[in-house]
């Protein structure tokens, strides 16, 4: 054994030498193979020849030497290598010499390699991504389904299992709520929380870091109630205050004591910072009843997912038995956690799109390939004369494929590059719409780096094999015998074939192509037609009494006046602060208005014409137009008489006017809206509005930035909308987490501040002042996409409004959140983030950085604040340095004066 | 002088028939050659070209080995010989060869 050992280690220290040391191994081989030669000159000579003929014959024997070299060379385990670098070498030679050829194909290949690298990434992190945990791969959701979609009113159902499933273990429920964390002098804001069993912790097996975790005990009722804290809060509530355990906090107005901290990182079960006991005594006793929650567990040792799932839908076939009117349709489903919410669809929608990427790398790289093809016929007898030295056909191919090679990987560097700068804008947007699930890591990792490479070696499989293929075989043998003349471009019919293809496909590709970098670029210059930087936007929420949508129309009928309550107390509140001209409340985000269609049927048209119209419509309060100083063209704006119940009202812009009205008169036409099923807006679509006013378009369309001179953007129009209505019947949340039929208020600051007050560096300040966070700045358009986002213009606030504090209560500023120890860096759009000035809660950034949304599932909407238009004061809008003097005293600890 | 089979048969029968001239004793490439062709009475020649190769591949695969000896007039000669597991495997290639050219014959004489 240990004689085989060492000659193991004797045969690889040879295979290295060659590789390490290969002027030594060739120095060997010549002294080899010149021995054999001189014993064949020696044989010659004894068997009566002369010197010289013995020598002819002995080297007419042996044959080429070069070739017997090279032989030998191929046949060693790193062969390969031993040319590489001179390949290398002369690839990058070649490179150079065609600069042309190597800046086209190779920004192609980058291009298409980024493609390729963002598509994995994306798949990678949503299809592939596990729970940070040990085990984490064999934690699971347990779910029911019905025809119409996922059913999470099982309470029910979670006892059972938790009863009686063998091959899942530590099932648990959450439920899921936001509330206002207040601390006795420790400031107060908006959380993330949960209620969650206790075998959420025993999950992880991660012991707490102070304290102790949520116990069996603890949801039972009538236990004392505790809340285990993230670290982050722990920080930034709790000053790391080592004795947090038994503080006490309020959540809303429910009271609890800090029983734990746990360790950085502990976010399940999505991305929550605090977690407070799920009561099992409140399971019902009947299935569909209770409050709305999701159900985790482990696989037990030895079991699998198939046998989980067959136990599972065992339980579930009794059930449907046992419960026939309310089981009948539903079916009890098995998955891995963090494959929740995704369906078949979702893994194919990646392959297709994978394999489209791929297609495209394909495409470039043939047409690089004709290239390189054209090339390597001119250098044919360049090869010729390598192949006669003795090179074999492999090692051409191999040169010729280290030349590709060379280029695809430059280019596969550059694309990995452009890749990672995409996925860091994109983890920032993502960030705006709420943080992702804690488990998931959008960025470059060491598996889309490999990805990357092997489409850079596929793509140089395409482009060098190929043609050398070609090159070394029947054309390699007429240069030989052509002696020195060049054979000429003969494209064949493969080659034909290909091009054909591809020029077919680039066609095809690229008005699209070209429409959408369009589009792209467009969204990207195009500025708000109003004074941005004097408007700041916010978005109200309120805490609901729990989680969930328990408590039927009626409940949201008497939130939805509560939620005027506060509206009309927040609207006071800041119409009072001097720095404020102006409030007012839109439903949706002004940047977020809704996309539909509009059908005017006195409008005269072209048999071919469509009928419908697109446009995006805006729900607003009545003074929207002044406080955005926006004229009304012609006809009116909004009238108190337009908020009642029946009401028809609506204005159009200009752009209306001429994209949809073809410039005809506007005031008094009728038309009807529709807007698509997913974004149910509340706006009836059987009813027949009727324009009653034309206003400018700077509220929302945008002149070309380009100078086109004409609205690019789809027309809109806007409807009054009532404060605190309480949503449709068919209303839904939105994708931006805004209840349709909510209100938002948008404000602009006065404008009689000294000059002298100006923001921190004459661009940002934050005002912080109870449960009301603002910033100021000039945004970037974050998620510009088909129009100008009003909202993204100008800056974002967060409110996050106590509903059982309806005369606010006044804690004390939030104190500034430590920056967390963020999975991602922040993609800055100039300068860095000041961490000495106070952050926005929500989003953990500082005044540089926008602003991210929360999707909270409740009544919201954003709010701006503006100067007082025409109709309102009339005030000069300035620039909102008031408030940046405010936000240095709110800052330092000083009083506040005006909101909250 | 035969003609001698295709590549592809000699390529695999040329490292068996190598592993078989250094069963004997350790030997330089020339004179693997030199033995190969006296093994064969004279009838096969085998190329440099496919010899050293050969010779490689077998050194890579551990069943020879070489050492740099001197010889009778003193010079500096690479020598190769058999290793342990280079015995085996000839015991093994030639089992199969074996087994092969049975079976060849039994095909080409079954009426």
């Amino acid at each position: 054994m240990r004689g085989a050992g060492i000659r193991w280690i004797t045969l690889w220290r040879n295979r290295l030498r060659a590789v390490l040391n290969r002027d030594a191994v060739e120095s060997e081989l010549d002294d080899e193979l010149a021995y054999h030669l001189e014993l064949e000159i020696e044989e010659n000579l004894r068997s009566g020849m002369p010197l010289a003929e013995a020598r002819r014959q002995a080297r007419i024997a042996f044959g080429g030497m070069e070739k017997h070299k090279e032989g030998v060379r191929d046949a060693r385990t790193f062969g390969w290598l031993t040319g590489a670098a001179l390949d290398l070498k002369l690839a990058w030679r070649l490179l150079i010499k065609s600069p042309g050829m190597t800046v086209v194909g190779g920004l192609g290949i980058a291009v298409a390699v980024a493609i390729g690298t963002l598509f994995f990434s994306v798949q990678d992190m949503i299809l592939h991504s596990t729970l940070p945990f040990e085990e984490g791969e064999r934690v699971v959701a347990l779910e029911v389904h019905a025809d119409t979609g996922l059913e999470r009113r099982i309470l029910y159902e979670f006892a059972l299992w938790r009863q009686e499933l063998t091959s899942v273990e530590e099932i648990g429920a959450w439920r899921p709520a936001t509330r206002t964390l207040v601390v006795a002098g420790g400031g107060a804001g908006p959380v993330q929380m949960v209620e969650m069993s206790a075998s959420g912790f025993r999950l992880a097996r991660l012991p707490a870091r102070l304290g102790r975790t949520v116990l069996e005990e603890d949801e039972l009722g009538g236990a004392p109630a505790g809340a285990v804290i993230s670290s982050g809060v722990w920080r930034t509530y709790f000053s790391g205050d080592p004795d947090v355990v038994g503080r006490e906090i309020r959540l809303g107005t429910v009271p609890y004591t800090v029983v734990g901290v746990m360790p950085q990182g502990f976010a399940f079960p999505v991305n929550h910072e605090l977690w407070v006991p799920l009561r099992t005594d409140r399971t019902p006793a009947a299935p569909r009843a209770g409050p709305l929650v999701s159900v985790f567990g482990r696989l037990a040792p030895g079991a699998t997912m198939e046998s989980a799932a067959a136990e599972l839908a065992t339980l579930g076939q009794r059930m449907t038995a046992a419960y026939a009117g309310t089981h009948a349709r539903l079916r009890p489903r098995l998955l891995p956690y963090t494959k929740q919410g995704l369906d078949a669809r979702v893994t194919i929608v990646f392959g297709v799109a994978q394999t489209l990427t791929i297609l495209l790398l394909v495409v470039i790289c043939v047409n690089i390939a004709v290239l390189v093809h054209a090339r390597t016929t001119a250098r044919t007898g360049e090869i010729a004369v390598r192949s006669a030295l003795g090179a074999s056909r492999l090692r051409i191919i191999g040169q010729l494929f280290a030349e590709a090679l060379a280029l695809t990987l430059g280019a596969a560097l550059a694309g990995l590059a452009i890749a990672a700068v995409v996925l860091e804008v994109a983890a920032n947007a993502l960030e705006e719409q709420g943080p992702l699930s804690f488990w998931m890591q959008l960025g470059l990792s060491p598996a889309a780096v490999l990805y990357a490479l092997a489409l850079a070696v596929a793509g140089a499989a395409i482009v060098g094999v190929i043609p050398a293929l070609k090159a070394t075989g029947r054309q390699l043998r007429s240069g030989i015998d052509g002696s020195g003349r060049t054979a000429g471009l003969r494209l064949g019919r493969i080659w034909t074939v290909q091009i054909v293809v591809q020029v077919a496909i680039a066609s095809a590709i690229f008005p699209a192509a070209t429409f959408g970098a369009w589009e792209f670029f467009q969204s990207g210059l195009t500025r708000p037609q109003f004074p941005a930087a004097e408007f700041l936007t916010g978005r109200l929420d309120m805490e609901t009494e729990a989680a969930g949508n328990e408590g039927g129309r009626a409940a949201e009928v008497e939130r939805a006046a509560r939620f005027d309550d506060r509206v009309r107390e927040l609207t006071t509140r800041l119409e009072a602060d001097p720095s404020v001209a102006h409030v007012t409340f839109a439903k949706q985000s002004v940047g977020n208005s809704l996309p539909g269609t509009v059908v005017i049927e006195d409008l005269p048209r072209a048999p071919d014409e469509p009928r419908t119209s697109a446009v995006r419509a805006l729900e607003v309060d009545l003074d929207v137009f002044e406080g955005f100083g926006i004229p009304v063209l012609e006809g009116q704006g909004f009238r108190p008489g337009d908020l009642a119940e029946g009401a028809t009202a609506v204005v159009v812009n200009r752009a209306f006017v001429e994209d949809v009205l073809g410039g005809r008169n506007a005031v008094g036409r009728e038309m009807r809206y529709t807007a698509p099923p997913r974004l149910s807006t509340g706006v009836d679509t059987l009813r027949r509005y009727q324009i009653v006013g034309v206003v400018g378009n700077q509220l929302v369309v945008s002149e070309d930035p380009l100078g086109g001179g004409r609205p690019r953007l789809p027309p809109d129009y806007a409807r009054p909308a009532r404060v605190g209505e309480p949503p449709r019947a068919d209303a839904r949340p939105s994708a931006g987490g805004i209840r349709a039929s909510v209100p938002g208020a948008h404000g602009r600051p006065r404008s009689h501040a000294p000059a002298s007050r100006g923001p921190p560096h004459g661009r940002r300040a934050t005002v912080e002042a109870a449960h009301l966070q603002l910033q100021w700045g000039r945004h970037r358009h974050r998620h510009a996409k088909r129009r100008p986002p009003l909202g993204c213009g100008y800056p974002r606030a967060h409110v996050l409004h106590d509903h059982a504090s309806p005369q606010g209560d006044r804690h004390s500023p939030r104190p500034r959140r430590p920056p967390r120890p963020a999975p991602r860096r922040y993609f800055l759009p100039r300068g860095g983030p000041d961490r000495s000035r106070p952050r926005c809660r929500p989003c953990r950034r500082g005044p540089d950085q926008p602003h991210r949304g929360k999707p909270y599932w409740r009544a919201g909407g954003d709010f701006h604040v503006g100067p007082r238009g025409p109709h309102g004061g009339g005030r000069t809008p300035r620039r909102p340095r008031a408030c940046a003097a405010r936000a240095a005293r709110s800052a330092d600890g000083g009083p506040t004066d005006g909101v909250g | 002088m035969v003609p001698l089979p295709p590549n592809d048969i000699l390529r695999g029968t040329l490292d068996l028939l190598i592993l078989k001239a250094l069963s004997l004793e350790p030997m330089h490439g020339w004179a693997i050659g030199r033995r190969l062709e006296q093994m064969s009475g004279a009838t096969m020649r085998v190329g440099q070209g496919s010899l050293y190769p050969a010779i490689q591949r077998l050194v890579e695969k551990g069943w020879i080995e070489s050492d740099w000896r001197p010889n009778e007039q003193n010079r500096k000669v690479k020598y190769y010989m058999l290793t342990p597991s280079g015995q085996r495997a000839l015991g093994e290639e030639a089992a199969s060869w074996q087994r092969y050219v049975d079976m060849v014959h039994v095909m080409l004489h079954t009426t």
